[in-house]
Protein backbone atom coordinates (compact mmCIF):
# COMPACT_ATOMS: atom_id res chain seq x y z
CA UNK A 1 0.00 0.00 0.00
CA UNK A 2 1.55 3.19 -0.91
CA UNK A 3 1.57 5.88 1.90
CA UNK A 4 -1.37 8.13 1.71
CA UNK A 5 0.44 10.89 3.36
CA UNK A 6 2.73 11.09 0.22
CA UNK A 7 -0.35 10.98 -2.18
CA UNK A 8 -2.22 13.72 -0.11
CA UNK A 9 1.14 15.90 -0.38
CA UNK A 10 0.99 15.39 -4.02
CA UNK A 11 -2.45 16.32 -4.22
CA UNK A 12 -2.10 19.19 -2.17
CA UNK A 13 1.07 20.57 -4.26
CA UNK A 14 -1.31 19.73 -7.57
CA UNK A 15 -4.15 21.68 -5.93
CA UNK A 16 -2.37 25.00 -4.96
CA UNK A 17 -0.27 24.91 -8.39
CA UNK A 18 -1.36 26.25 -11.94
CA UNK A 19 -0.90 22.95 -13.10
CA UNK A 20 -4.46 21.83 -14.63
CA UNK A 21 -3.64 17.99 -15.78
CA UNK A 22 -0.55 15.75 -14.12
CA UNK A 23 -0.03 12.11 -15.04
CA UNK A 24 2.35 10.53 -12.49
CA UNK A 25 4.39 7.34 -12.21
CA UNK A 26 6.63 6.37 -9.57
CA UNK A 27 7.26 2.87 -8.00
CA UNK A 28 4.91 1.25 -9.93
CA UNK A 29 2.20 3.90 -8.77
CA UNK A 30 0.12 5.62 -11.49
CA UNK A 31 -0.97 8.62 -10.55
CA UNK A 32 -3.73 10.96 -13.29
CA UNK A 33 -4.87 13.99 -12.10
CA UNK A 34 -6.95 16.95 -13.51
CA UNK A 35 -8.68 20.34 -12.42
CA UNK A 36 -12.19 21.53 -13.66
CA UNK A 37 -11.65 22.74 -17.05
CA UNK A 38 -13.02 26.29 -17.04
CA UNK A 39 -16.78 26.04 -15.83
CA UNK A 40 -18.83 26.78 -19.54
CA UNK A 41 -21.08 29.76 -19.13
CA UNK A 42 -24.37 27.33 -19.38
CA UNK A 43 -23.08 25.03 -16.80
CA UNK A 44 -23.01 27.97 -13.96
CA UNK A 45 -26.71 29.08 -15.33
CA UNK A 46 -27.89 25.32 -14.67
CA UNK A 47 -26.10 25.75 -11.39
CA UNK A 48 -27.61 28.71 -10.33
CA UNK A 49 -31.22 27.74 -11.69
CA UNK A 50 -30.50 24.04 -9.13
CA UNK A 51 -29.68 26.08 -5.88
CA UNK A 52 -33.21 28.79 -6.73
CA UNK A 53 -35.13 25.43 -7.05
CA UNK A 54 -36.83 24.57 -3.75
CA UNK A 55 -39.53 25.73 -3.95
CA UNK A 56 -41.48 25.02 -6.75
CA UNK A 57 -41.88 28.69 -8.63
CA UNK A 58 -43.52 29.90 -12.17
CA UNK A 59 -41.13 31.89 -13.21
CA UNK A 60 -42.11 34.89 -16.00
CA UNK A 61 -41.03 33.76 -19.85
CA UNK A 62 -40.58 37.36 -20.86
CA UNK A 63 -40.41 41.17 -19.45
CA UNK A 64 -43.58 43.13 -18.67
CA UNK A 65 -46.09 44.35 -16.70
CA UNK A 66 -47.73 41.29 -14.57
CA UNK A 67 -51.66 40.99 -14.25
CA UNK A 68 -53.59 38.62 -11.99
CA UNK A 69 -55.81 36.18 -14.07
CA UNK A 70 -58.57 35.07 -12.14
CA UNK A 71 -59.61 34.92 -8.55
CA UNK A 72 -59.09 31.31 -8.79
CA UNK A 73 -56.18 29.31 -6.79
CA UNK A 74 -55.73 26.29 -8.47
CA UNK A 75 -55.52 25.57 -12.12
CA UNK A 76 -55.53 22.62 -14.57
CA UNK A 77 -53.55 22.31 -16.96
CA UNK A 78 -53.83 25.10 -20.01
CA UNK A 79 -55.53 26.96 -17.86
CA UNK A 80 -54.39 30.85 -17.90
CA UNK A 81 -52.53 31.10 -14.73
CA UNK A 82 -51.82 34.92 -15.40
CA UNK A 83 -50.73 37.42 -18.13
CA UNK A 84 -47.74 39.58 -19.06
CA UNK A 85 -48.15 42.83 -20.86
CA UNK A 86 -45.68 44.41 -23.43
CA UNK A 87 -46.26 47.25 -25.73
CA UNK A 88 -49.73 47.06 -24.97
CA UNK A 89 -49.95 43.22 -26.18
CA UNK A 90 -51.45 40.89 -23.49
CA UNK A 91 -49.71 37.36 -23.31
CA UNK A 92 -51.27 34.91 -21.64
CA UNK A 93 -48.83 32.29 -19.39
CA UNK A 94 -50.69 29.08 -19.02
CA UNK A 95 -50.56 26.20 -16.43
CA UNK A 96 -48.06 24.27 -17.49
CA UNK A 97 -49.82 20.99 -15.44
CA UNK A 98 -52.59 20.81 -13.04
CA UNK A 99 -51.21 23.10 -9.96
CA UNK A 100 -52.55 25.05 -6.96
CA UNK A 101 -51.01 28.52 -6.02
CA UNK A 102 -49.54 29.02 -2.52
CA UNK A 103 -48.27 31.93 -2.73
CA UNK A 104 -48.18 35.19 -5.76
CA UNK A 105 -44.43 37.03 -5.31
CA UNK A 106 -45.71 39.92 -7.27
CA UNK A 107 -47.77 42.64 -7.19
CA UNK A 108 -51.12 43.31 -10.29
CA UNK A 109 -49.27 45.67 -12.66
CA UNK A 110 -45.91 45.37 -11.10
CA UNK A 111 -42.63 45.25 -13.76
CA UNK A 112 -41.24 41.92 -13.72
CA UNK A 113 -38.40 40.90 -15.54
CA UNK A 114 -37.34 37.92 -17.49
CA UNK A 115 -37.46 34.35 -15.27
CA UNK A 116 -38.71 36.34 -12.37
CA UNK A 117 -39.64 34.31 -9.78
CA UNK A 118 -43.31 35.25 -10.11
CA UNK A 119 -45.81 32.23 -8.16
CA UNK A 120 -45.01 29.44 -5.78
CA UNK A 121 -46.72 26.58 -6.43
CA UNK A 122 -47.94 22.74 -5.80
CA UNK A 123 -48.22 20.56 -8.54
CA UNK A 124 -51.14 18.45 -8.24
CA UNK A 125 -50.39 15.15 -8.68
CA UNK B 1 -35.78 67.01 -19.57
CA UNK B 2 -33.87 63.69 -19.61
CA UNK B 3 -33.75 62.64 -15.75
CA UNK B 4 -33.29 58.83 -15.60
CA UNK B 5 -32.36 57.06 -18.82
CA UNK B 6 -33.27 53.29 -20.07
CA UNK B 7 -29.98 52.13 -21.99
CA UNK B 8 -30.13 49.37 -24.38
CA UNK B 9 -26.74 47.81 -24.67
CA UNK B 10 -24.17 46.24 -23.15
CA UNK B 11 -20.04 45.45 -22.13
CA UNK B 12 -17.80 49.00 -22.30
CA UNK B 13 -20.57 51.33 -24.19
CA UNK B 14 -23.03 50.66 -21.48
CA UNK B 15 -20.71 51.56 -18.76
CA UNK B 16 -19.14 54.58 -21.05
CA UNK B 17 -22.97 55.95 -21.37
CA UNK B 18 -23.48 54.99 -17.13
CA UNK B 19 -20.46 57.37 -16.55
CA UNK B 20 -21.72 60.28 -18.12
CA UNK B 21 -24.78 60.04 -16.86
CA UNK B 22 -23.68 59.48 -13.28
CA UNK B 23 -21.52 62.99 -13.44
CA UNK B 24 -24.35 64.60 -15.15
CA UNK B 25 -26.92 63.50 -12.45
CA UNK B 26 -28.93 61.36 -14.45
CA UNK B 27 -30.51 58.17 -13.25
CA UNK B 28 -30.16 54.97 -14.88
CA UNK B 29 -32.09 51.61 -15.87
CA UNK B 30 -30.32 48.86 -17.49
CA UNK B 31 -31.69 46.28 -19.67
CA UNK B 32 -29.75 43.05 -19.61
CA UNK B 33 -29.82 39.66 -21.29
CA UNK B 34 -28.80 36.64 -18.40
CA UNK B 35 -25.56 36.40 -19.70
CA UNK B 36 -24.61 40.08 -18.29
CA UNK B 37 -26.20 39.15 -14.85
CA UNK B 38 -23.10 39.62 -13.13
CA UNK B 39 -21.56 42.03 -15.41
CA UNK B 40 -20.06 45.69 -14.25
CA UNK B 41 -22.38 48.16 -15.81
CA UNK B 42 -25.57 45.65 -14.98
CA UNK B 43 -23.86 46.55 -10.89
CA UNK B 44 -23.36 50.13 -12.26
CA UNK B 45 -26.86 51.49 -13.17
CA UNK B 46 -29.58 52.84 -10.39
CA UNK B 47 -32.07 50.53 -11.74
CA UNK B 48 -31.34 46.81 -14.15
CA UNK B 49 -34.19 44.65 -15.28
CA UNK B 50 -33.23 41.68 -17.10
CA UNK B 51 -35.40 40.77 -20.45
CA UNK B 52 -34.28 37.70 -22.20
CA UNK B 53 -31.62 35.15 -22.90
CA UNK B 54 -28.39 35.62 -24.04
CA UNK B 55 -28.81 35.40 -27.51
CA UNK B 56 -29.24 39.17 -28.51
CA UNK B 57 -32.98 38.38 -30.79
CA UNK B 58 -34.25 37.45 -26.92
CA UNK B 59 -32.83 40.37 -25.30
CA UNK B 60 -30.70 43.71 -26.67
CA UNK B 61 -32.62 43.17 -29.92
CA UNK B 62 -36.05 42.80 -28.05
CA UNK B 63 -37.48 46.34 -29.36
CA UNK B 64 -40.86 45.16 -27.54
CA UNK B 65 -38.75 44.55 -23.92
CA UNK B 66 -36.46 47.72 -24.01
CA UNK B 67 -39.26 50.17 -24.42
CA UNK B 68 -42.03 48.69 -21.66
CA UNK B 69 -39.24 48.45 -19.57
CA UNK B 70 -38.24 52.35 -20.32
CA UNK B 71 -42.01 53.25 -19.85
CA UNK B 72 -42.58 51.08 -16.74
CA UNK B 73 -39.27 52.46 -14.97
CA UNK B 74 -40.12 55.97 -15.41
CA UNK B 75 -37.25 56.55 -18.34
CA UNK B 76 -37.41 59.61 -20.20
CA UNK B 77 -35.07 58.69 -22.94
CA UNK B 78 -33.16 55.31 -24.33
CA UNK B 79 -30.09 55.11 -25.58
CA UNK B 80 -29.16 52.53 -27.58
CA UNK B 81 -25.41 52.83 -27.83
CA UNK B 82 -23.69 50.77 -30.46
CA UNK B 83 -24.65 48.10 -32.84
CA UNK B 84 -27.94 46.55 -32.08
CA UNK B 85 -30.96 48.55 -32.35
CA UNK B 86 -28.60 51.85 -32.66
CA UNK B 87 -29.36 52.51 -36.25
CA UNK B 88 -33.12 50.67 -36.76
CA UNK B 89 -34.71 53.42 -37.88
CA UNK B 90 -38.34 51.21 -37.28
CA UNK B 91 -36.75 51.27 -33.45
CA UNK B 92 -36.18 55.21 -32.89
CA UNK B 93 -40.07 55.67 -34.55
CA UNK B 94 -41.19 53.22 -31.89
CA UNK B 95 -39.20 54.64 -29.38
CA UNK B 96 -40.52 58.25 -30.07
CA UNK B 97 -44.10 56.84 -31.04
CA UNK B 98 -44.20 55.82 -27.42
CA UNK B 99 -43.34 59.14 -25.93
CA UNK B 100 -39.56 58.77 -24.99
CA UNK B 101 -36.79 60.07 -27.03
CA UNK B 102 -33.99 58.54 -28.44
CA UNK B 103 -30.77 59.38 -27.98
CA UNK B 104 -29.76 59.64 -31.84
CA UNK B 105 -30.79 61.33 -34.88
CA UNK B 106 -34.43 61.33 -36.36
CA UNK B 107 -35.65 58.04 -37.61
CA UNK B 108 -35.45 60.10 -41.13
CA UNK B 109 -32.16 60.70 -41.16
CA UNK B 110 -31.25 57.02 -40.03
CA UNK B 111 -33.34 55.97 -43.06
CA UNK B 112 -31.77 57.99 -45.64
CA UNK B 113 -28.08 57.58 -44.50
CA UNK B 114 -28.80 53.86 -43.91
CA UNK B 115 -29.28 53.27 -47.40
CA UNK B 116 -26.27 53.19 -48.93
CA UNK B 117 -26.97 53.75 -52.60
CA UNK B 118 -29.91 56.87 -51.89
CA UNK B 119 -26.94 58.03 -49.92
CA UNK B 120 -24.70 58.45 -52.68
CA UNK B 121 -26.70 59.76 -54.90
CA UNK B 122 -27.63 62.48 -52.56
CA UNK B 123 -23.92 63.02 -51.52
CA UNK B 124 -23.15 63.24 -55.25
CA UNK B 125 -25.82 66.00 -55.60
CA UNK B 126 -24.05 67.56 -53.41
CA UNK B 127 -20.79 67.90 -55.19
CA UNK B 128 -18.89 65.85 -52.80
CA UNK B 129 -16.56 63.23 -54.38
CA UNK B 130 -18.16 59.60 -53.53
CA UNK B 131 -15.90 56.12 -54.80
CA UNK B 132 -17.47 56.77 -58.66
CA UNK B 133 -18.53 54.08 -59.83
CA UNK B 134 -20.73 53.86 -63.15
CA UNK B 135 -24.41 54.65 -63.09
CA UNK B 136 -26.08 52.04 -64.75
CA UNK B 137 -24.65 48.57 -66.06
CA UNK B 138 -22.87 48.35 -69.36
CA UNK B 139 -22.96 46.04 -72.12
CA UNK B 140 -20.34 47.64 -74.36
CA UNK B 141 -16.93 48.73 -74.82
CA UNK B 142 -17.11 51.68 -76.50
CA UNK B 143 -19.49 53.37 -73.06
CA UNK B 144 -17.63 50.92 -70.88
CA UNK B 145 -14.25 52.98 -72.48
CA UNK B 146 -15.87 56.54 -71.98
CA UNK B 147 -16.83 55.68 -68.66
CA UNK B 148 -13.12 54.72 -67.50
CA UNK B 149 -11.80 57.83 -68.93
CA UNK B 150 -14.54 59.80 -67.08
CA UNK B 151 -13.10 57.53 -63.96
CA UNK B 152 -9.54 58.27 -64.52
CA UNK B 153 -7.52 54.89 -64.20
CA UNK B 154 -7.59 52.70 -62.42
CA UNK B 155 -10.77 51.27 -62.60
CA UNK B 156 -12.05 48.09 -61.61
CA UNK B 157 -14.97 46.43 -63.95
CA UNK B 158 -17.38 44.41 -62.42
CA UNK B 159 -20.12 41.70 -62.97
CA UNK B 160 -23.05 43.10 -62.45
CA UNK B 161 -24.47 39.42 -61.47
CA UNK B 162 -20.81 38.76 -60.46
CA UNK B 163 -19.28 37.14 -57.12
CA UNK B 164 -15.99 35.79 -56.18
CA UNK B 165 -13.58 37.57 -58.22
CA UNK B 166 -15.32 36.45 -61.28
CA UNK B 167 -15.72 38.90 -64.45
CA UNK B 168 -13.72 41.26 -62.40
CA UNK B 169 -10.89 42.91 -63.97
CA UNK B 170 -8.58 45.93 -62.69
CA UNK B 171 -7.19 47.95 -65.32
CA UNK B 172 -4.80 50.34 -64.93
CA UNK B 173 -4.06 52.09 -68.38
CA UNK B 174 -6.55 52.85 -71.25
CA UNK B 175 -4.63 50.76 -73.78
CA UNK B 176 -5.63 47.28 -71.66
CA UNK B 177 -8.95 48.48 -71.43
CA UNK B 178 -10.55 46.84 -74.31
CA UNK B 179 -8.99 43.16 -74.01
CA UNK B 180 -10.32 43.49 -70.07
CA UNK B 181 -13.43 44.29 -70.70
CA UNK B 182 -14.16 41.49 -73.26
CA UNK B 183 -12.59 38.90 -71.03
CA UNK B 184 -14.36 40.30 -68.38
CA UNK B 185 -17.57 39.93 -70.32
CA UNK B 186 -16.71 36.37 -71.40
CA UNK B 187 -16.22 35.27 -67.89
CA UNK B 188 -19.75 36.99 -66.65
CA UNK B 189 -21.07 35.08 -69.74
CA UNK B 190 -19.90 31.92 -68.19
CA UNK B 191 -20.25 31.92 -64.86
CA UNK B 192 -23.45 34.48 -64.04
CA UNK B 193 -25.44 33.77 -67.95
CA UNK B 194 -25.10 37.67 -68.18
CA UNK B 195 -23.16 40.48 -70.24
CA UNK B 196 -23.74 43.06 -68.10
CA UNK B 197 -20.75 45.07 -66.25
CA UNK B 198 -20.26 48.20 -64.55
CA UNK B 199 -17.48 49.88 -63.89
CA UNK B 200 -16.22 51.73 -60.41
CA UNK B 201 -12.83 53.36 -59.89
CA UNK B 202 -10.30 51.34 -57.97
CA UNK B 203 -8.87 52.75 -55.08
CA UNK B 204 -4.97 51.43 -54.21
CA UNK B 205 -4.66 50.57 -50.45
CA UNK B 206 -6.52 54.25 -49.68
CA UNK B 207 -6.47 55.54 -45.90
CA UNK B 208 -9.67 55.33 -44.30
CA UNK B 209 -10.21 58.44 -42.46
CA UNK B 210 -13.30 60.14 -40.86
CA UNK B 211 -14.47 62.77 -39.54
CA UNK B 212 -16.74 63.53 -36.02
CA UNK B 213 -19.63 65.56 -35.92
CA UNK B 214 -22.25 67.05 -33.14
CA UNK B 215 -25.30 68.19 -34.76
CA UNK B 216 -28.08 69.72 -32.73
CA UNK B 217 -31.84 70.05 -33.12
CA UNK B 218 -31.63 73.75 -34.68
CA UNK B 219 -29.82 72.99 -38.06
CA UNK B 220 -26.24 74.12 -36.00
CA UNK B 221 -23.39 71.43 -37.01
CA UNK B 222 -19.82 71.80 -35.44
CA UNK B 223 -17.24 69.17 -37.04
CA UNK B 224 -14.29 67.95 -34.42
CA UNK B 225 -12.37 66.71 -36.62
CA UNK B 226 -10.70 63.12 -37.59
CA UNK B 227 -9.61 60.01 -37.06
CA UNK B 228 -7.39 57.65 -38.47
CA UNK B 229 -9.05 54.11 -38.74
CA UNK B 230 -6.96 52.18 -41.53
CA UNK B 231 -5.58 49.61 -39.51
CA UNK B 232 -8.43 47.02 -39.68
CA UNK B 233 -8.27 43.34 -39.43
CA UNK B 234 -10.92 41.20 -41.06
CA UNK B 235 -12.88 44.70 -41.81
CA UNK B 236 -12.98 45.10 -38.02
CA UNK B 237 -10.66 48.62 -36.82
CA UNK B 238 -8.12 47.65 -34.25
CA UNK B 239 -6.01 50.55 -34.09
CA UNK B 240 -7.53 54.10 -34.64
CA UNK B 241 -5.66 57.19 -33.70
CA UNK B 242 -6.75 61.21 -33.62
CA UNK B 243 -5.75 63.77 -35.24
CA UNK B 244 -4.71 61.68 -38.77
CA UNK B 245 -0.96 62.39 -38.67
CA UNK B 246 -0.37 62.06 -42.40
CA UNK B 247 -3.79 64.36 -43.50
CA UNK B 248 -2.36 67.72 -45.25
CA UNK B 249 -4.18 71.03 -44.06
CA UNK B 250 -5.70 70.80 -47.00
CA UNK B 251 -7.25 67.79 -47.07
CA UNK B 252 -8.42 67.91 -43.56
CA UNK B 253 -10.40 71.19 -44.10
CA UNK B 254 -11.66 69.78 -47.16
CA UNK B 255 -13.36 66.64 -45.51
CA UNK B 256 -14.37 68.60 -42.85
CA UNK B 257 -16.04 71.19 -44.44
CA UNK B 258 -18.00 68.41 -46.83
CA UNK B 259 -18.94 66.32 -43.35
CA UNK B 260 -20.62 69.65 -42.51
CA UNK B 261 -22.15 69.87 -45.99
CA UNK B 262 -23.52 66.44 -45.23
CA UNK B 263 -25.16 66.83 -42.21
CA UNK B 264 -26.27 70.22 -42.92
CA UNK B 265 -28.13 68.88 -46.16
CA UNK B 266 -29.82 65.96 -44.45
CA UNK B 267 -30.20 67.81 -41.25
CA UNK B 268 -28.15 65.67 -39.20
CA UNK B 269 -29.07 66.10 -35.30
CA UNK B 270 -27.06 64.24 -33.11
CA UNK B 271 -23.54 62.73 -32.72
CA UNK B 272 -22.24 60.65 -35.83
CA UNK B 273 -19.53 59.98 -38.23
CA UNK B 274 -18.69 60.99 -42.02
CA UNK B 275 -16.00 58.04 -42.96
CA UNK B 276 -13.90 59.04 -46.66
CA UNK B 277 -11.52 56.97 -48.18
CA UNK B 278 -8.92 58.55 -49.00
CA UNK B 279 -6.20 57.49 -51.94
CA UNK B 280 -2.16 58.15 -52.93
CA UNK B 281 -2.80 61.43 -53.93
CA UNK B 282 -4.97 62.87 -51.16
CA UNK B 283 -8.12 63.12 -53.00
CA UNK B 284 -10.80 62.11 -50.48
CA UNK B 285 -13.94 59.74 -51.54
CA UNK B 286 -17.13 59.73 -49.10
CA UNK B 287 -17.74 56.06 -47.96
CA UNK B 288 -20.52 56.56 -45.88
CA UNK B 289 -21.95 57.66 -42.72
CA UNK B 290 -22.61 56.22 -39.24
CA UNK B 291 -25.05 57.63 -37.40
CA UNK B 292 -24.79 56.56 -33.79
CA UNK B 293 -22.01 57.14 -31.22
CA UNK B 294 -18.97 54.82 -32.51
CA UNK B 295 -16.08 53.00 -30.75
CA UNK B 296 -13.59 54.68 -31.22
CA UNK B 297 -14.65 58.07 -29.46
CA UNK B 298 -12.44 58.62 -27.04
CA UNK B 299 -9.99 59.56 -29.15
CA UNK B 300 -11.69 62.62 -30.65
CA UNK B 301 -12.10 63.24 -27.06
CA UNK B 302 -8.91 63.45 -25.46
CA UNK B 303 -7.40 66.05 -28.29
CA UNK B 304 -10.62 68.09 -27.84
CA UNK B 305 -11.56 67.64 -24.45
CA UNK B 306 -15.23 66.74 -25.32
CA UNK B 307 -17.38 64.45 -23.89
CA UNK B 308 -19.13 63.13 -26.54
CA UNK B 309 -21.86 61.16 -24.59
CA UNK B 310 -22.82 64.15 -22.80
CA UNK B 311 -22.71 66.22 -26.10
CA UNK B 312 -25.50 63.26 -27.05
CA UNK B 313 -27.64 63.61 -24.61
CA UNK B 314 -27.77 67.30 -24.65
CA UNK B 315 -28.91 67.65 -28.15
CA UNK B 316 -31.42 64.42 -27.26
CA UNK B 317 -33.05 66.61 -24.80
CA UNK B 318 -33.56 69.43 -27.17
CA UNK B 319 -31.00 71.69 -25.86
CA UNK B 320 -28.72 73.95 -28.72
CA UNK B 321 -25.12 73.55 -28.83
CA UNK B 322 -23.16 75.38 -26.82
CA UNK B 323 -20.01 74.96 -28.69
CA UNK B 324 -19.01 76.66 -31.62
CA UNK B 325 -16.45 75.46 -34.58
CA UNK B 326 -14.06 77.95 -33.06
CA UNK B 327 -14.13 76.94 -29.74
CA UNK B 328 -12.97 73.23 -31.41
CA UNK B 329 -9.42 72.92 -31.35
CA UNK B 330 -7.30 69.78 -31.70
CA UNK B 331 -4.65 69.45 -28.98
CA UNK B 332 -2.10 66.69 -28.86
CA UNK B 333 -2.42 63.14 -30.05
CA UNK B 334 -4.63 60.14 -29.47
CA UNK B 335 -4.32 56.44 -30.22
CA UNK B 336 -6.96 53.42 -29.11
CA UNK B 337 -5.87 49.77 -29.03
CA UNK B 338 -8.99 47.78 -28.77
CA UNK B 339 -7.96 44.78 -26.51
CA UNK B 340 -10.19 41.80 -27.67
CA UNK B 341 -9.92 38.31 -26.78
CA UNK B 342 -8.67 36.89 -29.83
CA UNK B 343 -6.24 34.99 -30.63
CA UNK B 344 -3.60 36.40 -33.45
CA UNK B 345 -1.96 32.97 -34.13
CA UNK B 346 -5.50 31.42 -34.95
CA UNK B 347 -6.20 34.03 -37.83
CA UNK B 348 -7.90 36.59 -34.86
CA UNK B 349 -10.77 33.61 -33.91
CA UNK B 350 -12.67 34.61 -30.64
CA UNK B 351 -11.50 33.07 -27.68
CA UNK B 352 -14.13 33.19 -24.97
CA UNK B 353 -13.75 32.35 -21.52
CA UNK B 354 -13.25 33.52 -18.06
CA UNK B 355 -10.63 35.95 -17.04
CA UNK B 356 -8.55 34.70 -13.89
CA UNK B 357 -6.21 37.43 -13.58
CA UNK B 358 -6.53 41.04 -15.09
CA UNK B 359 -4.44 44.20 -14.72
CA UNK B 360 -4.89 46.85 -16.38
CA UNK B 361 -2.15 49.64 -16.93
CA UNK B 362 -2.34 53.49 -15.74
CA UNK B 363 -0.29 56.34 -14.86
CA UNK B 364 -0.23 59.35 -16.84
CA UNK B 365 -1.64 59.79 -20.21
CA UNK B 366 -3.80 56.56 -19.79
CA UNK B 367 -7.16 55.91 -20.36
CA UNK B 368 -8.76 52.58 -20.21
CA UNK B 369 -12.36 52.28 -21.17
CA UNK B 370 -13.85 49.05 -20.22
CA UNK B 371 -16.45 46.62 -18.38
CA UNK B 372 -14.73 44.12 -17.21
CA UNK B 373 -13.45 43.07 -14.23
CA UNK B 374 -10.63 39.81 -12.64
CA UNK B 375 -12.90 36.71 -12.54
CA UNK B 376 -15.92 38.16 -15.53
CA UNK B 377 -16.38 36.36 -18.49
CA UNK B 378 -16.48 36.89 -22.04
CA UNK B 379 -19.29 35.15 -23.43
CA UNK B 380 -19.56 33.89 -26.71
CA UNK B 381 -22.76 35.46 -27.69
CA UNK B 382 -21.38 39.34 -28.03
CA UNK B 383 -18.41 41.07 -29.88
CA UNK B 384 -15.36 40.43 -28.39
CA UNK B 385 -14.12 43.61 -27.06
CA UNK B 386 -12.66 43.64 -23.75
CA UNK B 387 -11.31 47.01 -23.22
CA UNK B 388 -10.41 50.21 -25.05
CA UNK B 389 -6.77 51.51 -23.74
CA UNK B 390 -6.21 55.22 -24.93
CA UNK B 391 -2.70 56.97 -24.80
CA UNK B 392 -2.65 60.61 -24.79
CA UNK B 393 0.49 62.94 -25.11
CA UNK B 394 1.39 66.05 -26.34
CA UNK B 395 2.70 64.92 -29.75
CA UNK B 396 2.16 61.69 -31.42
CA UNK B 397 5.79 60.08 -30.76
CA UNK B 398 5.14 60.49 -27.05
CA UNK B 399 1.76 59.01 -27.16
CA UNK B 400 3.01 56.18 -28.87
CA UNK B 401 5.90 55.97 -26.17
CA UNK B 402 2.70 56.09 -23.69
CA UNK B 403 1.08 52.89 -25.10
CA UNK B 404 3.81 50.95 -25.41
CA UNK B 405 4.64 50.98 -21.82
CA UNK B 406 0.90 51.03 -20.99
CA UNK B 407 1.12 47.70 -23.54
CA UNK B 408 3.89 46.10 -21.51
CA UNK B 409 1.63 46.42 -18.08
CA UNK B 410 -1.33 44.94 -19.02
CA UNK B 411 -2.46 41.84 -18.97
CA UNK B 412 -4.91 39.38 -18.93
CA UNK B 413 -5.01 35.35 -18.05
CA UNK B 414 -7.87 33.19 -18.90
CA UNK B 415 -8.59 34.38 -22.25
CA UNK B 416 -6.48 34.77 -25.74
CA UNK B 417 -6.15 38.75 -26.65
CA UNK B 418 -5.11 40.08 -29.28
CA UNK B 419 -2.18 42.33 -27.41
CA UNK B 420 0.50 41.35 -29.50
CA UNK B 421 -1.00 42.39 -32.21
CA UNK B 422 -1.10 46.00 -31.12
CA UNK B 423 2.47 45.60 -29.61
CA UNK B 424 3.86 45.00 -32.96
CA UNK B 425 2.08 47.26 -34.81
CA UNK B 426 3.56 49.93 -32.39
CA UNK B 427 7.35 49.10 -32.54
CA UNK B 428 6.89 49.09 -36.52
CA UNK B 429 8.24 51.37 -38.60
CA UNK B 430 5.14 51.58 -41.39
CA UNK B 431 3.41 52.51 -38.28
CA UNK B 432 5.74 54.53 -36.69
CA UNK B 433 6.17 57.16 -39.38
CA UNK B 434 2.13 56.79 -40.16
CA UNK B 435 2.12 56.04 -43.61
CA UNK B 436 0.28 52.63 -43.36
CA UNK B 437 -3.10 52.34 -45.38
CA UNK B 438 -5.76 49.58 -45.14
CA UNK B 439 -3.85 46.87 -45.95
CA UNK B 440 -1.22 47.04 -44.03
CA UNK B 441 -2.93 44.75 -41.03
CA UNK B 442 -2.78 42.09 -43.36
CA UNK B 443 0.74 42.16 -43.66
CA UNK B 444 1.37 42.40 -39.80
CA UNK B 445 -0.97 39.45 -39.97
CA UNK B 446 1.09 37.93 -42.15
CA UNK B 447 4.42 37.99 -40.28
CA UNK B 448 2.85 36.96 -37.02
CA UNK B 449 1.75 33.93 -38.39
CA UNK B 450 4.64 33.44 -39.71
CA UNK B 451 6.61 33.14 -36.76
CA UNK B 452 6.57 30.68 -33.34
CA UNK B 453 4.23 32.02 -30.83
CA UNK B 454 6.45 33.88 -27.89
Amino acid sequence: MKDTKTINEIIRIFDSSQVKTMDLEYDGLKIRLEKDKNTSIKQIYTEEQQTEQEDPVLKAPLAGVFHFSQEQTSYAKGEVVYHIESMKTMNEVRAPFDLVIKEFLVEEGGLVEFNQPLIRYEAIV
Amino acid sequence: MIRKLCIANRGEIAMRIIRTCKEMGIETVIVYSEADRDSMPVQSANESICIGEATPGSSYLNANAIIQVAVSTGCDAIHPGYGFLSENAHFARLVQACGLKFVGPSPSVIEQMGDKNKARQMIEHLEIPIIAGSQDVISDVRTGMQIAQELTYPVVIKASQGGGGKGMRIVWKEEEFQDSFEQAQKESENYFNSKELYIEKFLEHPKHVEVQLACDRFGHVVHLYDRDCSIQVHRQKQIEEAPCYKLSEEVRQRICQDAVKICQAVHYDSVGTVEFLIDKNGNAYFMEMNTRIQVEHPVTEMITGLDLIRLQLEIADDKPLSLEQKDVVQSGHAIECRINAQDVYQDFVPSFGTISFLNFPGGRGIRVDSAVYSGDTISPYYDSLVCKLIAYGQTRQECIQIMKRALEECFMEGIQTNEMFHYMVLNDRTFLDASYDTAYAGQIMKELNGNEPI
